[in-house]
């Protein structure tokens, strides 16, 4: 009898149980070589910066078709002193299953108290640059394009926030460049140590011990978020004030950009905490203007406000109009909202099982994706407690919890897969930020999501479905670099779906710029590309071929009028 | 001339005889030998029926005798033939109210004292029979007098208190009050005592004042500390009522109530992990106790331990407690919060079944089935309707159906119910919430800006509060929180 070869009984081996695939695999740090962790400074006087981190962002830096992963770590602040030099990891996807840390040699080396990462290529040279935000500063990172970045900050013309949280990089005023939303969240500048009746759990002077807790951010006062106005000569220019995004503080964790309404101008969804989200739709590229209460995405379905947290953007139900997503603390469930058009939303939470599976959870980073490219897209959810100490208290609650997903099954349900998406979805984590991509370009796509105080986690998404999918990457020319606002349609057998690219999302993150089309077990027809102004044209490619990436250059492939 | 020495020489031999009768009967009744004493008497005053001396003593002797009709009858005679003598009305006014005659009782006193105003036996009687009989007001005036003899002041005091007390002069129980703590003349324990009656009159606020100065003068007294407990608990002190009370456990750690009473202050204080390592502490002694389960599940429930709360809660329930209902309901509550709606709404509907009065019960079944989806709706609001019989001016009801209505997307009875609800209560941010959302929904823009310009004030309010120091640790006055 023949043996199998080594290499072929360790990868089913990793696959679980003979016969048996699981939908995600994780890779462990030994074989992936991203054996970087997360230091999150706590300290005795738990300042809250500490229970936040860290945001994950994945991306191609060095432009050779393979996504990289970039963490933030913390580092040194006004509160922290770290005893070692701690640094962020960027690692480059060496294209075989591992990555190699390349931080240094690129240069992203510059200390703060990092939180979250946004990706764009601001100056549009075709080179992925970064913006880190951070307690008490943010860094913008230039990609000079041969594998280093330059810490171009002090000349850009960003302003140090007191606590950037989730960034985005998105056209608003359709100039063809990329501005940049700041998150900023709530006004802790006394760095305030809190008792247990202040904590996020609350209650009574119960412990009898002496120490502090993790800060309820509601008894914070709000803070408004930033618009930068990308000038287009590396500067931006501080345009809250003028577009009213200042007009309306909050504490912001989460932040999507998307064209709520398909007036081809990008609007934003922010998550607040203890306060209403806020719903700022883009009003003809002058003004924002927040409905985030009247349209329904502002409070819970009760009318009270909730601990919003990670949110996404994407058409659930498949009718063209792009819904939203904000997962909340323990109690008060992950929201998803249908839009119902003319800037109305509905919280189908309840009705598509949502609400029950998140109840007793507190969630972070989520996504919607389509992880078995079935043409709906699934939601990947990540949790945890925002608090260390709640396992001592309140014991219902953990402070580590599972990550889920959840298999849209037809645009008006939700599964939950369990631990039959794999070992991963059995244990608990304490979750903060996820990205989505797809690192080993087999159309498939992959999470990562981080750790407070841990290590990242690599799921390899086994693709088992084996459904067939086209993966695009736009190349824009005059549109922003990132074709956000870009509406995609695609015909399958005759009926036309469509998409609007979106950035940003889940918590704290940045993922892959590309899209991924799921088609089933179908041929795609035609997809199209309508950019977005101030290009307006629109490209189609019929026939393409499925099952790989194709890019589409901004007017290459003129489409029909 | 013989026949009137004869009167004379019979006259005085009477007079003789009486008065051998008088001292035999006199030396009689100082023996204590009333019987003899009356058979003496009754001669006596046959003898000589004008002699008030003779009928008192004879009614006296009746009186230790117990022959109260009789001894009524002579006392009559004795105060018809001596009506300048307050002694025959003094006993009088004892018998008649032995005999149940109240009001000539009074009369008898009154008459007694107009004659005789500081004999001090019958002011005490006479300020007792007042009391007794409902007339506290007439009672502070002999009470007065009593006040200032040294033997009677204290007990005198605590009377006048509680006349006042009786006849609702708050001023006049204060100013006793004090003027009782600062004589000293009330020990610890007597203040102790006073401070129950103030309790059960009800006026907790001078009943508060003279358990601290009967704690500062003996501070181990454990009543005093659980009675002052009880009355910061129902001040809504609940801290210092904690304090107070866990004192009153420490010194006697053997009473239920007082373990009881700790529990309750706990509570009330949100304090649910003291509570709950306090009664694991005191479990073997009272955990008997079905008080002592429902206490011990509410701590579960507090600390977010719902399984335990569950399993605490359905042991209880195989006991038969005393308020089930009220045991379903917060079992009803810890599945809900578990996410096992099936179950909660079992509960819920057991409590209701039990106690069909209590609205809670009906609010919190309407808010699982509303949570459940869109075909739980009008059962949701066929619960509400009840609640609302039972408090019809609860706002949360309203808010409650105003929001089942919008998830019906009957807009326009969600509107009506959520106007009603912040009519009830300005306050209620929620109310507001789901109704500016309706408005913009129903394209009423204009009040929609305006319920969202009310939002905007009262969330401003509520995050000035929870961001002032004195607030910490406090929830905002604004409360609209719901589950």
């Amino acid at each position: 009898m023949k043996l199998l070869p080594s290499f072929a009984f360790s990868f089913l081996f990793a696959s679980g149980s003979l016969g048996t695939a699981f939908l995600f695999r994780e890779v462990p740090p030994g074989e992936s070589g991203i054996t970087w962790v997360h230091e999150n400074a706590r300290s005795a006087n738990r300042y809250l910066p500490e229970t936040a981190g860290p945001g994950v962002a994945i991306f191609d830096y060095n432009n050779d078709g393979r996504m990289d992963i970039l963490l933030v770590n913390s580092g040194p602040s006004s509160f922290y002193t770290p005893k070692t030099k701690l640094h962020h990891a960027l690692y480059r996807n060496n294209g075989d299953g591992t990555f190699t840390d390349v931080t240094q040699q690129a240069g992203i080396t510059t200390d703060l108290f990092g939180m979250g990462a946004a990706i764009g290529d601001y100056d549009g040279d075709g080179w992925q640059d970064i913006f880190l935000t951070g307690y008490g500063k943010a860094v913008l990172y230039h990609n000079n394009g041969n594998g280093t970045f330059s810490d171009v900050t002090a000349q850009s013309g960003i302003a140090q926030p007191q606590w950037g949280t989730s960034a985005v990089w998105f056209d608003y005023d359709n100039d063809g460049k990329l501005d940049l939303f700041v998150g900023q969240f709530a006004d802790y500048s006394e760095k305030r140590i809190c008792q247990i009746a202040d904590s996020y759990g609350g209650g009574g002077a119960d412990v009898p011990k002496a120490q502090a807790y993790y800060c309820n951010p509601q008894y914070f006062g709000a803070l408004p978020s930033r618009l930068y106005r990308n000038l287009g000569n590396g500067r931006f220019e501080d345009v809250s004030e003028r577009t009213g995004i200042l007009s309306k503080p909050g504490k912001a964790w989460g932040v999507v950009a998307a064209d709520i309404d398909g007036d081809g101008y990008t609007d934003l969804f922010v998550s607040n905490d203890t306060m209403a989200n806020f719903l700022w739709m883009n009003r003809h590229g002058e003004k924002f203007e927040e409905v985030g209460l009247e349209s329904g995405v502002g409070y819970s379905a009760d009318g009270t406000p909730r601990s919003g947290m990670g949110v996404d953007a994407g058409d659930f139900d498949g009718d063209g109009r792009v819904d939203l997503m904000v997962d909340n603390m323990d109690q008060q469930t992950t929201s998803l909202y249908r839009n119902a058009g003319e800037e109305m939303f509905e919280d189908l939470n309840a009705k598509t099982g949502l609400a029950l599976a998140t109840r007793l959870l507190s969630g972070w980073g989520l996504g919607f994706f389509d992880y078995d490219n079935d043409g709906r897209l699934d939601l990947i959810l990540s949790h945890g407690y925002p608090d260390d100490m709640v396992d001592e208290r309140h014991r219902g609650v953990t402070y580590r919890e599972p990550i889920l997903l959840m298999r849209n099954v037809d645009g008006r349900k939700l599964e939950s897969i369990g631990e039959a998406a794999g070992p991963a979805f059995g244990k608990m984590y304490a979750a903060r930020g996820l990205a989505i991509g797809d690192l080993n370009n087999d159309g498939y796509p992959d999470v990562v999501f981080t750790e407070n105080g841990g290590p990242p986690h690599l799921l390899m998404n086994n693709a088992t479905a084996k459904n067939h999918w086209l993966g695009l990457k736009l190349q824009a020319k005059t549109a922003n670099p990132a074709a956000i606002g870009a509406v995609i349609q695609w015909s399958i057998a005759g009926r036309v779906f469509s998409r609007v690219k979106s950035a940003g999302g889940s918590f704290l993150s940045s993922r892959d710029p590309r899209e991924l089309i799921g088609s089933g077990k179908q041929q795609i027809d035609w997809v199209e590309v309508k950019w977005p102004a101030p290009s307006n044209c629109v490209d189609r490619i019929s026939a393409p071929r499925m099952d790989q990436y194709l890019t589409v250059g901004e007017g290459q492939n003129p489409g029909p009028k | 001339m013989v026949a009137v020495q004869l009167l004379v020489l019979f006259a005085a031999a009477q007079q003789s005889s009486t008065a051998t009768l008088w001292e035999e009967a006199k030396a009689a009744l100082d023996r204590g030998q009333f019987a003899e004493a009356r058979r003496l008497l009754t001669q006596a005053v046959q003898i000589s029926p004008k002699d008030p001396a003779l009928w008192f003593h004879l009614g006296v002797s009746y009186s230790e005798l117990n022959q109260v009709d009789e001894a009524i009858d002579a006392l009559e005679k004795a105060r018809r033939l001596a009506p300048d003598k307050a002694e025959p009305d003094f006993n009088l006014g004892l018998l008649y109210w032995k005999r149940g005659d109240v009001g000539k009782a009074k009369e008898a006193y009154r008459a007694g004292l107009a004659l005789d105003p500081k004999q001090t036996g019958a002011l005490q009687n006479y300020s007792v029979l007042l009391m007794k009989t409902g007339e506290s007001e007439k009672a502070i005036e002999p009470l007065l007098t009593l006040k200032n003899i040294p033997e009677l002041s204290l007990a005198s005091r605590v009377s006048l208190i509680e006349c006042y007390l009786k006849t609702k002069d708050r001023q006049g129980v204060e100013r006793e009050t004090d003027e009782l703590l600062q004589s000293g003349l009330a020990p610890p324990k007597d203040q102790t005592a006073i401070a129950a009656i103030l309790i059960q009159e009800n006026d907790p606020e001078v009943a508060e004042k003279v358990l601290r100065n009967s704690l500062k003068l003996d501070p181990d007294q454990a009543k005093a500390h659980a009675a002052l407990g009880v009355i910061l608990m129902n001040r809504k002190s609940y801290e210092e009522a904690a304090r107070s009370l866990e004192t009153a456990v420490r010194l006697q750690p053997d009473s239920a109530e007082f373990a009881m009473a700790f529990s309750e202050s706990l509570l009330l204080w949100n304090r649910p992990t003291t509570l709950l390592v306090f009664l694991k502490s005191v479990e073997p002694r009272f955990q008997a106790l079905p008080e002592f389960q429902y206490k011990l599940a509410l701590a579960y429930y507090g600390v977010q331990e719902f399984s335990n709360a569950v399993d605490t809660l359905e042991n209880l329930l195989r006991t038969n407690p005393r308020r089930k209902d009220q045991v379903y309901y917060i079992l009803g509550n810890s599945y809900f919060t578990m996410g096992k709606f099936d179950r909660s709404e079992a509960a819920f509907r057991k409590a209701i079944e039990l106690n069909p009065k209590e609205p809670d019960y009906y609010e919190n079944l309407a808010t699982l089935l509303r949570k459940e989806g869109p075909e739980r709706l009008d059962d949701a609001i066929l619960q509400l309707g009840r609640a609302s019989e039972f408090a019809p001016s609860d706002a949360r009801v309203a808010l409650e159906l105003g929001l089942c209505y919008e998830s019906k997307g009957e807009l326009k009875d969600a509107a009506a119910f959520l106007e009603s609800a912040v009519e009830k209560q300005p306050g209620l941010v929620p109310a507001h919430v789901a109704l500016a959302r309706i408005y913009f929904r129903m394209g009423r823009k204009s009040d929609g800006r305006k319920e969202k310009t009310t939002i905007a004030a009262l969330e401003q309010k509520k995050q000035q509060q929870r961001l002032d120091p004195k607030h910490a640790g406090k929830e905002a006055i604004v409360d609209d929180q719901i589950q």
